[in-house]
């Protein structure tokens, strides 16, 4: 016990540097609920975050999600004039979009799951850049497009836990750096005109490889209530492969990240109240524990209607979700901290999902 | 339950710290920030958090950012504004850089922006080396990208430095006409070498005499005075002949003006002096990139100074009109 409350101790007390963690799917309930939700992604989005999870989906049913895009945009509406006047000239507009991050996401997840087996398609493009540093315009870019799919079983072991395994392949498009905005790189990548070979000019890279996750699950259910707890370890060995390329750079890495989730929660008849908490990072020792810190509630309202509110290293997140069973909805907004210590720099998104035709049957 | 805790715990043996790289990474989005937000000190201190990267052309650009940040300057609000008056005409090149408004703001010698200016532009020269380089080792060592990039913040801030150099020095009016300025001053330095002043005599410009300087220069008449001075225009003055002989300037270059037609204006005049005037110092001052290297030359022999003197009056005070 006193080597546990130790290296929880590590957690808390270890202050660094970090910047915007990148997922290759997002579960659009759990963005909505500050991402907390390592044990609670029983959704079609369960092998993004826990692939044990699979082992709560009934023995004998059958699930299928076919048509679930989600779209995730910068949040206009929180400071609208900075959108609307941009000034006349080059530094005017420089001046308005300085520190001013912006985000575009489309993201969905086909796939089903049929007894403990699931299957996910992978399909995640993400595009972010902001113009940084007024002494010499930079243009920060993190822009990826990721494709593949994930397989996993998840395996009851005793009473209460279970442990589940998936492997995925990933074909991976990435472009990651910082460009002055007048200099040779820049300038040189805009003269192509065509906005694919200027990606490529900026030094945009393909790579594709296989990796591993691994996950514990652990369910206590009692009556209406139910407690949770997961350890996920994902990407515990994910090796992309950089396809050849004139500037000689390596795509981006997935890394490995070590997980833990708890959930509590109570529910009876379509209505209901979960709580849960993420620590994630647990590999990391040297990041702020507030940066791996994730806290969402959802209020199930009736049957078709829930709120949901999250905590997500510093930045909130709420919206709500409709479910008339041919369409599920998730409408919300949610801020991601994109700087390296917590409190830096918000990127502030809304995001909306919708998934049509999805069904299950329990065998 | 036990079993699950263990297992957790276990996964706690495969932690690590963040690799060299990421530190790195980090460091310099962070300076990034602190520079967005005019925070120069801090941007510094992030950049100190990691040993400095002789071979990252990033990191020493930002470095180099810190003391652009000191001095108040931004490349686009001070210099892309402006681009678009730089005449690529010989009468006229120093003239309309001394007419920046930049420029227009030195109104004494060595100012806190000039200095760290000055700073801002070594750190880019020496491209993590412990003296200036040329912009060909630059590109050998960081690359077409990489050295491009450094070489394109370096021609911006020596413009502008040089500029508030010959607008202070050679004491220029609003429009940047040298000797045209409320004080009586009509050459860049006090010449005391023959050669040097039949050089100057013999330009269009309003320095005949050759032996009025700046106020601040009648005091340089001492070589240990004027050389650091002296030798701080030319190697402003080289290594921006340096770097613009080594850049490729893009199809869509046009926001730049006539910057990119520069590089052979300055050509024109070394072979005027070499040439036509037949002047040796030429030779020996025209490569010289580094501040000390110039400093050690024109001490290293007695008639050494003279020499430089005569570099000076031959290509630059002919320049500057």
């Amino acid at each position: 016990m006193k080597k546990l409350i130790f290296l929880f101790g590590i957690l808390f007390v270890v202050n660094s540097f970090a910047r915007e963690s990148r997922y290759l799917g997002r579960s659009p309930r759990g963005l909505l609920m500050g991402d907390a939700y390592t044990s609670l992604a029983t959704d079609e989005f369960t092998l993004y975050y826990n692939p044990a999870l699979l082992a709560r989906h009934g023995g004998k049913s059958f699930s299928f999600w076919a048509i679930n895009p989600s779209i995730s945009v910068t949040n206009i509406l929180k400071d609208p004039d900075q959108f609307n006047d941009t000034g006349t000239t080059t530094t005017d507009f420089a001046d308005q979009f300085l520190n001013v991050p912006v985000h575009l996401g489309l993201n969905a997840a086909p796939g089903f799951k049929m007894g403990r087996f699931g299957i996910t398609a992978i399909v995640n493009y993400a595009t972010n850049f902001s113009l940084m540093n007024k002494v010499t315009p930079m243009l920060d870019i993190d822009h990826r497009f990721d494709k593949g799919f994930i397989a996993g079983y998840g395996m009851p072991l005793t009473g209460d836990l279970a442990f589940g395994a998936s492997v995925k392949y990933l074909q991976r498009e990435g472009l990651q750096g910082s460009y002055n905005l007048v200099g040779k790189t820049m300038m040189d990548a805009i003269a192509a005109g065509d906005p694919e070979q200027i990606l490529q000019n900026l030094g945009q890279v393909k790579g594709s490889g296989w990796g591993v996750d691994f996950g514990l699950d652990y369910v206590k259910q009692s009556g209406a209530s139910m407690f949770t707890m997961s350890l996920a370890v994902l990407d515990i060995y994910t090796l992309l492969q950089t396809e050849s390329n004139e500037l000689n750079r390596e795509v981006q890495t997935q890394p490995m990240q070590v997980n833990f989730g708890t959930s509590w929660g109570l529910e009876a008849a379509g209505f209901g109240w979960v709580f849960s908490a993420d620590v994630r990072d647990l590999q990391a020792i040297d990041v702020e524990f507030q940066r791996r810190l994730r806290l969402g509630t959802e209020l199930k309202l009736t049957p078709l209607l829930s709120a949901l509110v999250g905590y997500n290293s510093g930045s909130y997140s709420y919206g709500i979700q409709f479910d008339t069973g041919l369409l599920n909805i998730y409408a919300g907004f949610y801020d991601v901290e994109i700087g390296e210590k917590v409190g830096q720099q918000k990127s502030s998104r809304g995001i909306i999902y919708f998934s049509i035709f999805d069904f299950t049957f329990d065998g | 339950m036990k079993l699950f805790l263990a297992l957790t715990i276990l996964t706690f043996t495969v932690s690590c710290a963040r690799t060299e790289k990421q530190l790195v990474d980090s460091s310099k989005r962070e300076a990034m920030y602190h520079l967005t937000k005019g925070s120069c000190s801090k941007a510094k201190e992030a950049l100190d958090q990691v040993d400095y990267q002789t071979d990252d052309s990033e990191y020493i650009r930002l470095y180099s950012d810190v003391y652009g940040c000191r001095a108040g300057y931004s490349q686009l609000s001070t210099v892309v504004n402006n681009l678009s008056s730089v005449s690529a005409n010989a009468t006229d090149l120093f003239r309309t850089l001394a007419a920046f408004p930049s420029s227009q703001e030195e109104t004494a010698a060595d100012s806190t922006a000039y200095t760290n200016l000055q700073l801002a532009i070594t750190e880019l020269l020496k491209g993590g080396t412990a003296a200036e380089t040329s912009a060909t080792a630059r590109i050998a060592k960081f690359g077409e990208r990489g050295a491009g990039d450094m070489h394109f913040q370096a021609l911006f801030l020596i413009l502008i430095q040089m500029g508030k150099f010959l607008k202070y020095h050679g004491d220029t009016d609003a429009n940047g006409v040298k000797g045209a300025g409320a004080g009586t001053i009509d050459c860049l330095f006090q010449y005391t070498d023959g050669t040097a002043i039949t050089y100057i005599n013999g330009g269009a410009d309003s320095c005949d005499v050759g032996t009025v300087g700046n106020t601040s220069a009648e005091t340089l008449v001492a070589a240990a005075s004027y050389i650091p001075k002296m030798c701080e225009l030319i190697i402003l003055f080289n290594n921006l002949r340096d770097i613009l002989a080594n850049i490729t300037f893009s199809s869509n270059s046009s926001e730049l003006g006539d910057t990119v037609n520069i590089g052979s204006v300055l050509d024109q005049a070394i072979v005027f002096a070499e040439g036509t005037l037949s002047e040796p110092a030429v030779t020996t001052y025209k490569n010289i990139l580094g501040q000390t290297a110039c400093e050690t030359q024109a001490t290293s022999e007695s008639n050494n100074a003279e020499e430089g003197q005569r570099y000076v009056g031959a290509v630059l005070e002919n320049l500057h009109q």
